[in-house]
C-alpha cells in the first residue's frame, strides 16, 4: 500500500485572487505532493508501508512524522478553503465559537494574531477539545493537534511556501485574504469529529 | 561611553543579481530588502529603561547575553536581533562566483583538521543544512573551547553565540531564501551556494576567533 496525494477540492485558480493559481500549483505540485513521493520513498520495504496516514501521524516520530502530518495537515487546509468562501458561520459552529471566545470577532482576532505571530514554520489551528470548548493552537513546523488530545476544525498554513509568491514576507496580508476562502461547511463538520486522525 | 545603536538595513555588497544562477536575482530582491531594523530598535527602546544598557550594546554582546534581557522579552529579542544579525553577516558571507573560489589558508587548514577534506567538510554541512526541518540556519563555528571548526544548525533565528560557539560561515534554510528557485529541494540550494561563499570574510572571523 502507498500513500496517495488526495485531489484538490477544486481548480488551480479557484482561490485566486486571495491565493493566486500560481501559488497553488507550487503548493500542491511541489510541496504536497513532493511529501507523499519521500514518504513512500522512505516507506518502501519497510513496516512504514503498512500503515495508513492517520497511524503515520499518530504513531511516527521525526522524519515519518513530518512527511505524513505534512501530507495529512495540507489536505485539511485545502478543505478547509473554497472559492466564495468566508464570511461567516452559522448554526452549532457559531454557537460553539460564541460560547468559547465570546463573539466571532474576538476568535477571528485570536486566530489572526496566532497565525500572523507564530515565528518561523507552522499552522494556526481551531481546535475542540473534549470538553467541547474551542481554542486556538499553534503549530511549529508539522505539529498536529490531534496528537495532543484536540480535534481539528480548520487551519491556515503560515509555513512561507503559502504565501510568499503572493505576499512575499506581509504574512498579515495573506492571513487577511485568507478568511475570504474559509469553508465554515467543512469546519462544522469537522467540529462533530468530520476530520478523524 | 558607548552611545545608542541605531540599527539600519543592512546593504547588500553587490547587485541583486550577483550572485546569480546559484542564488536568484528574485529571490535576492525580496530577501534583501526586508525590513529588519524597526522592530529591532523599536524593542531596544522597550529595554532602555533596564539596569542593563542594552540599546548601547552591540548585536553580539546581546546574543551572547541573553540571560540578562528580562524573560518577558528574550525571545522577541533572541528572534528580532538574529534576524538582523543573522542576515547582516549573510550578504557579507557571499560573494559573485569566481574560477577557483575556495577557503584561504587558515581555514583551509583547520577544515582539513576538523573533517579531514573540503570535500568532507562539504558533505558534512549539506547533511546539517538539509536536516534542519521547517526554518533555520546552518553554520561553521569556531568552538571556543578547543578552537576547532564546528557545524551546528539553529532553529528560527537562533545565532550561534547564544550557545557559546562563534560563527565564521552561516547558511540561510528559510523557505524565502531559496524557494521560488529550488522549491523544496534545498540539498540543491545548498550545493550552489558553495559557488558564492566568500572565503575572504570566512578567513577574517576565523582569525579573529582564533586570536
Amino acid at each position: 500500500m502507498s500513500f496517495v496525494l488526495p485531489p484538490l477540492p477544486y481548480a488551480k485558480d479557484a482561490l485566486a485572487p486571495h491565493i493566486s493559481a500560481e501559488t497553488v500549483e507550487f503548493h500542491y505540485e511541489k510541496h504536497h505532493r513532493g511529501y507523499v513521493v519521500k514518504l513512500n520513498e522512505l516507506a518502501q520495504g519497510t513496516d512504514l508501508a503498512k500503515k495508513s496516514l492517520e497511524e503515520v501521524v499518530k504513531t511516527e516520530k521525526g522524519k515519518p512524522f513530518n512527511l505524513g502530518a505534512q501530507i495529512w495537515n495540507h489536505t485539511f487546509y485545502w478543505n478547509g478553503m473554497k472559492a466564495n468562501g468566508g464570511g461567516a458561520p452559522t448554526g452549532k459552529l457559531l454557537e460553539a465559537i460564541n460560547k468559547s471566545f465570546g463573539s466571532f470577532d474576538e476568535f477571528k482576532k485570536q486566530f489572526t494574531d496566532a497565525a500572523v505571530n507564530h515565528f518561523g514554520s507552522g499552522w494556526a489551528w481551531l481546535v475542540r477539545d473534549e470538553n467541547n470548548h474551542l481554542s486556538i493552537w499553534q503549530g511549529h513546523d508539522a505539529e498536529n493537534p490531534a496528537t495532543h488530545g484536540k480535534v481539528p476544525v480548520l487551519t491556515c498554513d503560515v509555513w512561507e511556501h503559502a504565501y510568499y509568491i503572493d505576499y512575499r514576507n506581509n504574512r498579515a496580508a495573506y492571513v487577511a485574504a485568507w478568511w475570504n476562502l474559509v469553508n465554515w461547511e467543512f469546519a462544522e463538520k469537522n467540529l462533530a469529529g468530520g476530520s478523524k486522525l | 561611553r558607548m552611545s545608542h545603536i541605531v540599527y539600519k538595513k543592512s546593504e547588500l555588497p553587490y547587485a541583486y543579481g550577483a550572485l546569480e544562477p546559484y542564488v536568484d536575482e528574485a529571490t535576492m530582491k525580496i530577501h534583501a530588502d526586508v525590513d529588519r531594523a524597526s522592530k529591532l530598535n523599536i524593542l531596544l527602546k522597550t529595554l532602555a529603561s533596564h539596569d542593563v544598557k542594552f540599546e548601547e550594546k552591540p548585536v553580539d554582546w546581546l546574543l551572547q547575553n541573553l540571560d540578562t534581557v528580562p524573560e518577558e522579552h528574550r525571545v522577541a529579542l533572541r528572534n528580532n536581533a538574529g534576524a538582523w544579525y543573522n542576515h547582516d553577516l549573510f550578504w557579507k558571507m557571499m560573494q559573485p562566483a569566481s574560477e577557483g573560489n575556495k577557503p584561504h589558508s587558515k581555514v583551509s587548514h583547520a577544515l582539513d583538521e576538523a573533517f579531514g577534506s573540503f570535500n568532507d567538510f562539504k558533505q558534512n554541512f549539506h547533511a546539517i543544512s538539509t536536516g534542519i526541518y521547517g526554518s533555520g540556519w546552518s553554520w561553521l563555528c569556531v568552538d571556543p573551547k578547543t578552537k576547532q571548526l564546528v557545524i551546528r544548525g539553529t532553529p528560527n533565528q537562533d545565532n550561534p553565540l547564544s550557545d557559546g560557539y562563534t560563527p565564521i560561515l552561516g547558511l540561510d534554510v528559510w523557505e524565502h531564501a531559496y524557494f521560488l528557485k529550488y522549491h523544496y529541494q534545498r540539498g540543491d540550494y545548498v550545493n550552489n551556494w558553495f559557488h558564492v561563499v566568500n572565503w575572504g570574510f570566512v578567513e577574517q572571523l576565523y582569525e579573529q576567533a582564533t586570536k
